[in-house]
């Protein structure tokens, strides 16, 4: 479930109109979302609905399309609440054969649909078909399917897949990324591919789809009868907000109930307010700095303008000794946010590699100009920065940062002090999105910011590092970082994906990232915490994934939401306690402002008229 | 000829002096001194006139105030101290006697990043107002003086942009040209120099309609004498109170832009100060120190402009002195 940062010249635009509408979404929302009946609703605050094309569950790639699919359906295979493993899901559980290429998947009996149907490995059979067949599916699934020789249901409940390759995704089947569909109601779609979510269709999960409005929200009502136990309230409602400041004023005001990704302040803020109860815990999302390794094809055929000396190892580790992680985390997150090591966060547990001893690159500039020095760096120009022998350029770097996320023009002011104690000069260089990703596709960057989300199976993230991954022509990719290419650790990634024991795999997917840290193709800055707060004077319960200090939002799955209880009574409160002198004060002295300001420009535009009519 | 009955406005006086000069001032040996004296007396007139109105001293005030206080910053305070890196306080520290209007997020002082951000506010405003007022005085200029088809063109095409929303077009002029100091100017520029062009027009119409435009014609002068020698001068005063006015506005759209996410991030001005804090979440914190201070430095800004503006206007135009 990776979704690379991408907003398109109108979706800034939009952006910016939307900032612009920040008063008018303060504004109390309308009666719609207003609990009433003696319904129970959780309401959940989150920005970005307007990038979800369409609720199709086969072809996802959003994390807000992610947490909807999670709600409506139940995955083959889970990962667990308590550690992301994987878990029965509607599979009760497998086995592979001696030479790993004959899967056996036992599915759960009780398994039904929303609409009563039995869960049988037909439907299975019928969705991994489908993936395999169709080629809008196929795009997104091919890196599971395309190994399957044969898929075949033994009985009702007895799935049997023959692959060609002996594959370590098939102890989870890509967990929460495939969700199995009914046959009895796909198998009449003409087009599954272009299936967008209609109403009340069948679910194997808790909820089921009941509105779906463009950019706005998106209502669930839940399953009464769902097979592993019906949640505690009735609805589920996805609600955008422009802002997260507009998110957090209504969840003072009572009008949602849970939010996330907030900022260190606004958590802060929440903390100390009466009814609302804030969560923290180690996320996913990660923060990196990303070296243009040496743009090439597989041929070898270089392309770009990516200075040479970022193509020696020595010279990315050295920044990567300029870097004090610890001091970004602080200053830039509020130490909301563990320092960075590699692709894959701590919270995926033995996946997720520690370097300790001489491996650790600490932050320590004496030791990043002796590695230079050694390294032949040792003359200086006229400007005293440190020459490369090779081509007799200066170690002069741009450093391309996006200019709508606040914490990187923090970072970047870092990066270029630190930097230049090792006599090497970062220009930062501030660009929309759109423009600095087709400068990093095309390999036309030396340094560039970048952010990730990683999922639970690290192969995802991994693969961006192969050699495989290099463009065939001299052509703009976004299939690779950082342009990076090496034997060993293609030799490594090949052997990961055929081990299927679990544990001799997670040694190789470590082994793999102590390479990427010592090669430094990237520099991870820090894994973000997930901020989040809700209304605990209406909900409770809301269980984390991982179990111990994790995330409610976004998770690899619905135990945030399935767990979450009504507080007794709480379908008929009025919306919260309303206004509080507390936070009314800074409105105050703001309004005031703001209408002084308007006031006077109006005055003047008054004035103007006046004196023209006067003429 | 004789005197005036009420005290000639400075931008009608160009012909008297030259009707008198020719036989009561032979002291006067040139031309060039005679139009120097006949400035020197405009300026002083205009003085003379603006002293008497105490809201205009005080934006004058106001505005010195703030040039020696942009000017001089580099001689009491440090620079450096605006990098993260160099950050002397704590995150969100309230005001006290180190920090007079707190921190922001990262520790550097409110009220150092207010006097910085002036630099690039005013410079900003005041470019971009004189690059509007020039591009209207040219363009009312052109269609007053040749008329006809030119004139009509130039005209629907001052209308269009007089109609247009100008936030909404600089808006998308700075996400199309990518933002940069640069582009801003260019964009406030490029949408506000419409209502310039239509007063200049009336009032080079009104000036080209006098006798002395149309002896200078007989006597042969070309486009270009009549509009540098004669129409010009006597615009300037209208063009001067019109730019001082503008650069109020253009510090204003300056600061929405930047608000909106479209200034460059890599300098401090006042809208980007604004903007940071609403995205630092300043107002769920309750950290009204770090979005009052650049408010304030824009009102007092604009205020002051817009005094100065006024009092000029009222100044060239006797009507509105009488109405005082």
């Amino acid at each position: 479930m990776a979704e690379k940062a991408q907003r398109s010249f109108l979706k800034r635009a939009a952006a910016v109109s939307v900032a612009g509408g920040v008063v008018l979404s303060l504004a109390p929302m309308s009666g719609a979302v207003a609990q009433g009946g003696g319904k129970d609703t959780l309401i959940v605050g989150t920005s970005g609905l307007s990038n979800i094309p369409h609720l199709n569950p086969l072809d996802s790639g959003w994390l807000l399309q992610g947490e909807i699919n999670n709600l409506m359906y139940t995955p083959m295979i889970r990962w667990s609440q308590e550690d992301f493993s994987p878990a029965p899901g509607i599979a009760q559980e497998w086995e592979s054969s001696e030479d790993g290429l004959t899967w056996t998947y036992r599915l759960n009996p009780d398994a039904t649909w929303s609409d009563g149907e039995p869960i049988t490995a037909e439907d299975a059979k019928f969705t991994y078909d489908l993936l395999r067949e169709d080629p809008v599916l196929n795009s997104r699934h091919g890196d599971l399917v395309d190994n399957f020789t044969d898929v075949r249901a033994e009985d009702d409940h007895t799935l049997v897949i023959e692959i060609e390759e002996p594959s370590a995704m098939m102890n989870h089947l890509k967990g929460v990324s495939i969700m199995i569909m009914p046959e009895h109601v796909w198998g009449g779609l003409d087009d599954p591919g272009a299936y967008a979510g209609e109403p009340d269709q069948p679910t194997s999960g808790p909820f089921r789809l009941s509105e779906h409005r463009e950019g706005e929200r998106i209502t669930l009502a839940a399953n009464e009868d769902y097979w592993e136990g019906p949640v505690d309230y009735d609805e589920f409602v996805l609600q955008d907000y422009q802002t997260p400041e507009a998110m957090v004023q209504a969840l003072q005001a009572g009008e949602v109930d849970l939010v996330g990704g907030l900022n260190p302040q606004q958590y802060e803020a929440l903390e100390s307010r009466e009814g609302i109860t804030t969560s923290t815990g180690p996320g996913r999302r990660m923060q990196s700095l990303t070296f243009n390794a040496g743009a090439r094809t597989q041929g070898g055929e270089e392309f770009g303008d990516g200075h040479p000396a970022l193509q020696d190892p020595d010279v990315r580790r050295a920044i990567a000794h300029a870097v004090d992680k610890e001091r970004i985390v602080e200053v830039a997150t509020g130490g909301f946010a563990l320092p960075g090591v590699s692709y894959v966060p701590p919270i995926f547990g033995d996946l997720s590699w520690e370097p300790t001893g001489d491996d650790l690159i600490d932050a320590d500039i004496e030791a990043g100009n002796r590695l230079l020095d050694e390294a032949g760096y040792d003359e200086r120009d006229s400007a005293g920065l440190r020459v490369d022998p090779e081509s007799g350029r200066p170690l002069e770097f741009r450093l391309f940062y996006h200019s709508d996320r606040p914490s990187y023009a923090i970072i970047q002011d870092f990066l270029v002090d630190w930097v230049a104690e090792l006599d090497i000069r970062l220009d930062a260089i501030a660009m929309d999105t759109t423009p600095l990703n087709e400068e990093q596709e095309a390999g036309n960057f030396d340094i560039a910011f970048g952010t990730w989300n990683s999922g639970p199976e690290p192969s995802e993230t991994l693969a961006y590092h192969t050699c495989a991954r290099l463009p065939e022509d001299a052509e703009p990719t976004d299939l690779t970082f950082a342009f990076y290419c090496d034997e060993e650790y293609d030799a490594l990634f090949e052997r990961q994906t055929a081990e299927t024991d679990l544990d001799t795999r997670a040694g190789i997917l470590r082994d793999m990232q102590q390479l990427l840290y010592q090669d430094a193709p990237a520099i991870v800055l820090y894994y973000e915490n997930q901020l989040e707060a809700y209304n605990s004077e209406r909900w409770s319960g809301f269980e984390t994934q991982p179990a111990a200090e994790g995330m409610i939002r976004e998770q690899q799955g619905a135990f945030g939401y399935r767990s979450a209880t009504p507080a007794d009574g709480a379908g008929g409160q009025a919306a919260g306690s309303g206004s509080d002198s507390g936070s009314a004060l800074p409105w105050v002295i703001g309004g005031l402002v703001l209408v002084a300001v308007a006031g006077g420009g109006f005055a003047w535009m008054q004035r103007r008229k006046t004196a023209d009519d006067r003429e | 000829m004789s005197a005036p009955s009420t005290p000639a406005p400075p931008g009608e006086t160009e012909e008297q002096p030259r009707a008198t000069a020719s036989g009561s001032a032979p002291q006067l040996t040139s031309a060039r001194a005679i139009t120097w004296a006949r400035r020197r007396k405009a300026l002083a007139d205009f003085w003379r006139q603006y002293r008497k109105q105490p809201a205009g001293l005080v934006g004058l005030g106001v505005l010195a105030f703030i040039a020696l206080a942009t000017l001089l910053a580099p001689l009491y305070t440090d620079e450096s101290q605006l990098r993260a890196v160099n950050a002397p306080g704590e995150r969100l520290e309230s005001p006290s006697g180190e920090f007079w209007f707190g921190t922001d997020e990262v520790g550097r002082s409110i009220l150092l990043q207010v006097v910085w951000g002036a630099r690039v506010s005013l410079q900003i405003g005041i470019v971009a107002a004189v690059l509007a007022v020039g591009l209207g005085t040219l363009v009312g200029m052109m269609a007053a003086h040749y008329g006809g088809w030119a004139s009509w063109l130039l005209m629907r095409l001052t209308d269009w942009f007089i109609v247009l929303p100008s936030l909404v077009l600089a808006i998308a002029l700075v996400v199309a040209l990518g933002a940069s100091r640069f582009t801003i100017i260019v964009a406030i520029a490029l949408t506000s120099w419409a209502g310039t062009a239509r007063l200049v027009r009336a009032q080079t119409m009104s000036i080209e309609g006098r006798p002395y435009l149309e002896r200078a014609r007989a006597l042969g002068a070309g486009h270009w004498h009549q509009m540098s020698r004669h129409v010009l001068p006597n615009l300037m005063p209208l063009i001067l109170a019109s730019a001082t006015l503008q650069v109020s506005s253009a510090i204003l759209t300056e600061a929405s832009l930047s608000f909106l996410g479209l200034g460059d991030p890599s300098t401090v001005s006042w809208g980007t100060i604004l903007e940071r804090a609403f995205h630092a979440g300043a107002i769920s914190y309750g950290a009204w120190w770090y979005m009052l201070p650049p408010g304030f430095a824009i009102l007092a800004v604009v205020l002051a402009f817009t005094l100065c503006g006024r009092a000029m206007e009222t100044v060239l135009n006797p009507r509105l002195r009488g109405a005082r």
